[in-house]
């Protein structure tokens, strides 16, 4: 069975998610883990859950799950040596992954709005992270 | 002179062409008929397919009225489990939703493929049930705070598909009668 192909639909899927969440296109919502939101059509869910391992690594996963709540397909963070022995190093699809991590956690917890509420309470007018 | 003898009016024909023109009128008529019988089968072909859609609609439907229900049986067995602070009956309670929720999911895209927002909720309350399926596993805080969002999630999902049952029970039955 060749993998390949579903790491490369699932990278695209990442890529189109990121995308469409920055432009607020897509609306996530929290779940009931505090470090997990969902994405939800009419007939699949997008879940995106961060971890953090013993080293104090952050890992991504994404998974697609179908209407009955079954993954059908992931992509998560990975860290590879290049020698035994060698350092840790982050594999290709980690900075996306993190992107859109923070996107969905931007987009379910409205931290964006909850920020520009905050500084128009205090005075001070933002625009795009800049005073 | 010839011409004279030999022109005739146009109701001055032998038997021979009285024969041909009665002929092409019974062809004319036979056409008339088989072409009609043609679109009468045409169209009882198509009442006949309307029909099976129709049944098979009812079918689906009358399956919506015994799942929907055990639907919200499971909600009500999660909520004694999450009173209770048990862990694992939750977990299998989620598990029932889950699957309930997705056969009903597919029949009512069959019946009511108009019906997005409730399709939505319900995807949404059963990815939230997986969610809160793999925080039980790991067994972070309290059962009831785990599983609050899912909850929520699922009391609107059953909701509005009681509602929806309402509303299309009634307008089966209002098919039926009329």
């Amino acid at each position: 069975m060749d993998f390949e192909p579903q790491d490369q639909v699932m990278i695209d899927l990442a890529s189109d998610l990121l995308k469409q969440t920055e432009e607020e296109k897509v609306s996530w919502s929290p779940t009931d883990d505090a470090d997990q939101y969902i994405f939800s059509a009419t007939s699949s869910s997008v879940l995106i859950k961060s971890t953090v391992d013993h080293d104090g690594d952050r890992h991504v996963d994404l998974s697609l799950v179908n209407r009955n709540g079954s993954e059908v397909a992931s992509l998560g963070t990975q860290f590879n040596r290049e020698e035994p022995g060698g350092p840790w190093t982050g594999g290709p699809n980690n900075k996306l992954l993190g992107r859109l991590y923070l996107a969905a956690r931007n987009s379910a917890l409205s931290v964006s709005d909850t920020l520009k509420d905050i500084y128009n309470a205090i005075g001070i007018e933002k625009t795009n992270g800049q005073s | 002179v010839l011409l004279a003898a030999t022109s005739h009016h146009w109701y001055q024909i032998s038997w021979v062409d009285w024969t041909t023109i009665v002929g092409v009128l019974l062809a004319l008529i036979g056409l008339f008929l088989t072409w009609r019988q043609a679109k009468n089968a045409a169209n009882s072909a198509e009442a006949a397919k309307q029909a099976v859609s129709n049944t098979e609609q009812r079918i689906r439907l009358n399956q919506l009225m015994v799942l929907i229900p055990q639907l919200r049986w499971i909600a009500n067995e999660l909520d004694n489990a999450i009173s209770t602070e048990d862990g694992s009956l939750v977990r299998r309670q989620l598990e029932s939703w889950r699957w309930q929720a997705g056969n009903i999911h597919g029949m009512l895209e069959s019946v009511d493929p108009n019906q997005a927002k409730l399709l939505r909720d319900l995807q949404q309350s059963v990815g939230l049930a997986r969610a809160a399926s793999s925080t039980l596993m790991a067994k972070v805080g309290s059962v009831n705070s785990e599983c609050a969002k899912v909850r929520a999630s699922i009391v609107i999902a059953s909701d509005e598909l009681n509602i929806w049952l309402g509303k299309s029970s009634t307008q089966a039955q209002d098919g039926r009668d009329s």
